[in-house]
């Protein structure tokens, strides 16, 4: 039997892999609009800064 | 990194902002917000840089500018933000929520005024927190205009400025519509001159007084 492996995104804040059930947010960055940036509920609950990769926006 | 050069601010503007009292703060600061703090004025009040405010105020409208006018939700409880997210509404076309928030807006399917938005943009997040536990839920970004003293858990966009002012609220709105038409590329020079701070004003109600809080 194949095997199927799932790749989950990562928050861009600490680097968790985010499963559907989370109350996660995605976004492109505001500022370049190049990259998409995901959040995971407990970086948007403690507001923690998340840096675009692309243009080094620092939010939020 | 440094914002694109045509985000460099011209002095008018600022002298506007500063005389609109956008960069006021209040006297309580949140760890949240210390990184967007100038400096204390001696009789205890925060203020915010003029440069900043413009500079977030563009990433704002930038941002917005990539959804359609019917895909974002204004949302103001304030006395002074009413008046100036129905005129920002009708300029834009986006979709506004002046004065109460109706119940599961974002959540309710079964509702008649159920709105399916990808950006929200709330003028106070402790007001109209309503507005951001919903988006929440229903996992849209937030972009909120927060002060020195506004805890900022759930917000993705901070635009720092003083949101409790009776100019400095129609100022912001102003400005991000002129922003926003502009990133859209709908904007003409007869329509930017057409729009001024007073049509974003709150016009007091005979037999009605609003009450200054900042
Ligand atoms: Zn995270
Ligand atoms: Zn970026």
């Amino acid at each position: 039997m194949a095997v199927k492996t799932i790749v989950f995104p990562r928050c861009t804040s600490c680097n968790r892999p985010i499963t559907p059930d989370m109350k996660a947010v995605h976004f492109t960055c505001p500022n370049c609009a190049k990259v998409t940036i995901w959040r995971c509920r407990i970086c948007r609950e403690l507001a923690r800064l998340y840096t675009c990769p692309a243009c080094g926006f620092e939010g939020p | 990194m440094e914002a694109k050069d045509y985000l460099s601010p011209d002095v008018e503007l600022q002298e506007l902002l500063v005389k609109s009292g956008v960069h006021l703060g209040a006297k309580i600061k949140v760890a949240h917000m210390e990184r967007f703090i100038y400096r204390m004025r001696p009789d205890g009040v925060y203020l915010f840089e003029a440069k900043k405010i413009l500079e977030r105020l563009n990433i704002a409208a930038r941002f917005m500018a990539l959804f359609e006018p019917q895909k974002i939700l204004v949302v103001s409880t304030h006395v002074y933000g009413i008046r100036a997210v129905q005129r920002f509404c009708e300029v834009t076309g986006c979709i506004p929520v002046a004065g109460k928030i109706p119940a599961g807006i974002l959540t309710n399917r079964t509702l008649k005024y159920y709105v399916e938005p990808e950006v929200v943009l709330v003028s106070d997040p402790r007001y109209d927190l309503q507005a951001v536990v919903e988006a929440s839920i229903a996992r849209k970004p937030v972009i909120a205009m927060c002060s020195t003293d506004n805890v900022c858990d759930d917000i993705d966009l901070i635009i720092p400025m003083n949101n409790r002012g009776r100019t400095s609220l129609p100022f912001a709105f102003w400005y991000l519509a002129r922003r926003y038409l502009i990133e859209r590329g709908e904007a003409t020079p007869e329509l930017l001159s057409s729009l001024t701070i007073e049509q974003f004003t709150a016009q007091p109600v005979p037999g009605e007084e609003y009450q200054q809080i900042i």
